[in-house]
């Protein structure tokens, strides 16, 4: 009876090997035990002997790789017989395949599609219908849909609707820290994924479960690293406020507008990059700040306001319309500033001021009334 | 009157020393101020002297086990690295943190599992011969531990590869409370004869002995670089560790006639009484102060001991 | 196009011939057989007085090995098959592991086990387990498992170099695989720099990654799972440290941080194991930046079968793994 060779296991651990050569001619009559080939793996080499006898067809060239299993020669009754019944069919060797993965190509979603729009309660007829039947439905065409679906409103602080989330590092690791993490936490779009400081004894510790990953200068690496999107300031005072902020913006490093979600931001009001905003402050309409000003809370910036970059303000400082504060103003706590005044960049209004006239440049205003015992 | 040579008067010491400072654990131990127990080796210190003295203490290697005390000091004479150690101090040869039954000084190791001190015991021989040091390697064992696998496997890999190994049973005749007849079958002397390995046997009551015959097996195991197995038949006179005594206290009266103290120090007072009575004198001394220093000495601080272990 | 056993037989030949007090130990090592997998192939020839072959002795000659590292030698111990391992427990636990604790030394003490792991052959309940988990939680032993992604002649080299004991555990499918490197990685990897590193890959170098992978040893569902999510549009970021029970690299909170969603997978069977830990870690170090809770894939908790199928639904298989990715990112 004619038969199939098949490649031999030689090896446990092998399941390719190279087929060196043949040791019989094509249509030669082989004997049953006879030498017929020489495999070599990566160990040893094999001599493979016949199994039976018959005329050899062999079905691979010498030099070439086989796989286990695979058919590599037959042996007929006659020579010149037809082999083609004896090999196995095209659907059989598909079947005979034991770990194929299923094809994903027929799905209509990718997964991550499905699960964008699981979670976001869109109708999934409704996507469908949507698109046409030979387009894939992916994660950005559900992304586009839900973009288009959303309302943009001032009451969303944070800027643009993204599905994803910003990563924040947080520069300073004391006190202000904490009350940025306490804004972070009510907002699901930002998240902090570190805080550096340069006090040695911070190293390897959390606050409010956020680890310090080393010192500041730590800052440039990780931003190249992927590690966050943005940068966060838990920095308080002048001048170490601005002086971080342009060191690190130099670097290229962009900074985050934390807002806490208490805060009214009005209509066409804006903002620069970097700012710090607590509790209950309002940014009236038609005002503009520009960057890396920190807004404690209760602090009215109110419409038509102007104010530059790297202000700081005590809790509760409330200006009425049409002031325009400059760069690198500091104000103290229960200030009170009088409609259409101006303050010049890096003036000084301590606690309790009413403010009732401009104020130059490089000035510092003290309340009058001053309480000792 | 014959003279006695300047090693028996050595051997007695050490012997005394043993004896006294094991006699002093077991007095701490009942005062309250070791934790832990201890393994002591009253009524076999024969063997660890009349050995250890049969070596090369500057290059040989021992592997001791939970009775380790006789062969400890035997080795290197530290009666206060010891008891500082079986007081949980700092001060301790191993900083009170391996305790009685893990010791290690120099060529010198226990470990308190047995059995798989045989194998280590292999390990140093073989390292010691590749090295060309002529180092041998001493093992002590008790016929407790030859019911351990791995001591068989140990005897085959010595025998094979041919290493400088000296076993030495101490054969007291009980494993805890466990005596002999119930734990083992056939001639414990005789198995390592099925390995191919050379046997000895030997009563422990004499040290002299005893180093004789250790100074022999010794040298053949340096010069011949394969292994022998000595069989040293003793008792021990005091429990297994504290409490756990359930002999016949006929049995331990009849085996403290055969007590090597006491036939050696006959023999040396005949000799020289005043000098046995300086030699115990000193060795008394000696003990009474390590056991006060060791009292005032403190233990490892935490922060050395659970944050790296520089020592 | 070095194989994962090609790196294993260079490093030995040159830590033998480098190192005059290094020695290989072990059943079978001697040529012309070289090994049951063939780690040890050439050695004997080159270094007759260096390679010994053993007796079927795995506690005596574990034990021999202590003894020789105790007095300087450093000795490089081959079990056959990993679940071996248990018969030498005693002599890795209570000496190997304290030695250097309990005698409060500065010994120089060198050990290294090695050994092969890991099922998928159908070789059986017996030879086919990854019994790491015995060993990780005793103090004092380092537990290394490199994958097809590092270089494990170069870790074995910094295992035996390094003082204490090293358990060295290889996947035996990984043997006749090639190398994966970032010069013919399909995917982005990288290595860190410490000795024992940690593999970082990802199937989108773009894209933030929606998931964070960890697992170790032979992983050989990665390559496809990574291909799979890709065509899902699913990023994933997946961190394969190569030493199993020292401080976790801060790649992995940081990673996990990001994504707010872990995944992690080992061979090993059934609770208890050494994601457990890692989740534990995790949780604690960052709870309120998980979107979801930590999910841990295991081999199912009973024994090897031999027949393949219920072999492959044994083990961790790419069909499980992807699930539970959905599962978790749902």
């Amino acid at each position: 009876m004619s038969v199939l060779l098949y490649a031999p296991m030689v090896n446990v651990n092998e399941e390719q090997m190279n087929l060196v050569e043949w040791h019989k001619q094509p249509k030669e009559f082989v004997n049953k035990g006879e030498l017929l080939a020489t495999f070599e793996t990566t160990k040893s080499t094999y001599d493979f002997h016949a199994t039976d006898s018959g005329f050899f067809v062999p079905l691979v060239e010498a030099g070439s790789q086989v796989t286990v299993g695979e058919v590599i020669a037959a042996l007929t009754d006659q020579p010149d017989e037809d082999i083609q019944t004896l090999l196995p069919s095209e659907t059989e060797k598909l079947e005979a395949k034991p770990h194929s993965l299923q094809q994903t190509a027929g799905n209509r979603w990718t997964r991550k599609a499905e699960i964008l729009a699981k979670r976001h309660n869109v109708p999934p007829q409704e996507m469908e219908s949507l698109t046409s039947a030979d387009v894939r439905i992916t994660e950005e065409v559900v992304q586009a849909y839900l973009q288009q679906k959303s309302t943009t409103t001032g009451k969303q602080a944070n800027q643009g609707f993204s599905n994803a989330t910003e990563l924040i590092l947080i520069l300073g690791g004391g006190n202000v820290a904490c009350l940025v993490l306490d804004i972070l936490a009510r907002i699901p779009q930002q998240t902090a994924v570190a805080i550096l400081d340069d006090n040695p004894a911070l190293q390897n510790t959390t606050v409010m479960g956020v680890p310090v990953l080393g010192n500041l200068d730590r800052a440039k690496s990780l931003f190249d690293q992927n590690f966050f999107d943005k940068a966060a300031l838990a920095v308080g005072i002048l001048p170490a406020r601005r002086e971080l902020f342009e060191k690190l913006s130099n670097l290229g490093i962009p900074f985050a507008n934390i807002i806490d979600p208490s805060a009214i931001i009005g209509v066409n009001a804006s903002m620069g990059i970097g700012n710090m905003i607590m509790a209950f402050c309002r940014l009236g309409p038609e005002s503009q700040i520009g960057d890396n000003n920190f807004l404690s809370a209760y602090a009215n910036i109110e419409h038509h306001n102007r104010m530059g970059s790297h202000c700081t303000f005590g809790p509760g400082v409330a200006m009425s319309g049409g002031v325009t504060i400059g760069n690198s103003v500091r104000f103290g706590t229960g200030i009170f500033i009088e409609p259409r005044l101006t303050i010049g960049n890096n003036a000084v209004i301590a606690s309790g001021v009413t403010l009732t006239a401009d104020v130059p440049e490089n000035t510092v205003v003290r309340a009058k009334a001053n309480f000792h015992w | 009157m014959q003279s006695v040579p300047a090693l028996e008067w050595h051997l007695y010491q050490q012997m005394y020393l043993i004896r006294r400072t094991e006699e002093t654990l077991l007095d701490l131990f009942s005062q309250g101020l070791l934790f832990g127990t201890v393994h002591t080796c009253i009524g076999q210190e024969a063997i660890a002297v009349g050995v250890v003295n049969a070596i090369d203490k500057s290059k040989d290697v021992i592997w001791s086990n939970h009775r380790g005390h006789g062969h400890f000091l035997a080795y290197c004479d530290n009666i206060e690295g010891l008891i500082a150690e079986v007081m949980g101090k700092e001060t301790g040869v191993c900083r009170g943190i391996g305790g009685s039954q893990h010791l290690h000084y120099n060529n010198f190791y226990t470990n308190g599992i047995l059995g798989g001190t045989v194998a280590c015991a292999v390990g140093s021989a073989m390292a010691e011969k590749k090295k060309n040091s002529g180092a041998i390697t001493v093992v002590f064992l008790g016929d407790g531990a030859m019911g351990e696998g791995i001591v068989y496997e140990s005897l085959n890999m010595a025998s094979l590869w041919k290493l400088p190994v000296l076993f030495v049973l101490e054969h007291n005749q009980y494993a805890q409370t466990t005596p002999t007849s119930l734990a083992h079958t056939g001639d414990l002397s005789n198995r390592p004869k099925a390995f191919g390995i050379e046997t000895r046997e030997i009563k422990a009551d004499n040290v002299i002995s005893v180093n004789r015959l250790a100074q022999e097996c010794a040298h053949k195991v340096r010069t011949q670089q394969k292994p022998l197995f000595i069989t040293m038949h003793t008792y021990r006179f005091a429990p297994h560790s504290k409490g756990d005594d359930v002999r016949p206290a006929a049995e331990i009266e009849t085996a403290k006639r055969s007590d090597p103290l006491t036939h050696l120090r006959w023999a040396l007072a005949q000799i020289n009484e005043r000098r046995v009575a300086s030699i115990e004198n000193e060795v008394d001394m000696r003990i009474i102060e390590a056991v006060e220093t060791a009292k005032q000495q403190l233990v490892l601080a935490p922060e050395m001991f659970f944050e790296g272990r520089q020592p | 196009m070095t194989t994962y056993l090609g790196s294993l037989q260079l490093h030995l030949q040159q830590l033998l011939s480098v190192d005059s007090t290094v020695l290989v130990m072990g059943e079978d090592i001697l040529d012309p057989y070289g090994g049951a997998f063939k780690v040890t192939k050439g050695l004997s020839t080159k270094f007759p007085d260096r390679v010994i072959t053993t007796p079927i002795s795995e506690a005596g000659f574990i034990g021999v090995a202590n003894g020789m590292a105790l007095r300087g030698l450093k000795p490089i111990v081959e079990i056959m098959f990993g679940d071996f391992i248990t018969l030498g427990a005693d002599q890795i636990i209570n000496y190997a592991a304290k030695f250097a604790a309990m005698y409060q030394s500065a010994l120089d003490y060198h050990l290294v086990i090695r050994m092969p792991v890991g099922g998928g052959r159908g070789y059986g309940p017996t030879h086919s387990q990854c019994l790491e988990k015995l060993f990780l939680g005793i103090p004092h032993i380092t537990i290394l498992a490199p994958s097809i992604y590092h270089d494990p002649g170069l870790l074995l080299a910094s295992a035996i170099q390094q003082p204490g004991p090293a358990l060295f555990l290889e996947h035996k499918l990984l043997y006749s695989q090639e190398l994966i490197t970032p010069a013919n990685s399909a995917f982005a990897v990288d290595l860190s720099d410490e000795s024992f590193p940690l593999v970082r890959l990802t199937n989108n170098t773009e894209k933030t990654a929606d998931l964070t992978l960890i697992t170790y040893g032979g992983a050989l569902w990665l390559p496809a799972l990574l291909q799979k999510m890709a065509e899902e549009e699913i990023w994933l970021d997946v961190l394969i440290p190569s030493s199993l029970n020292q401080k976790a690299h801060p790649s992995i909170s940081a990673s996990a941080s990001h994504t707010g969603r872990v995944v992690i997978v080992e061979e090993g069977a059934g609770p208890f194991g050494w994601g457990a830990q890692i989740a534990y870690d995790l949780q604690h170090a960052m709870l309120n930046r998980l979107t979801a809770p930590i999910a841990v894939i295991h081999a199912e908790n009973t024994i090897i079968p031999a027949t393949q199928a219920l072999e492959q639904l044994h083990l961790p298989n790419l069909q499980r793994i992807e699930q539970k990715i959905y599962e978790v990112l749902s």
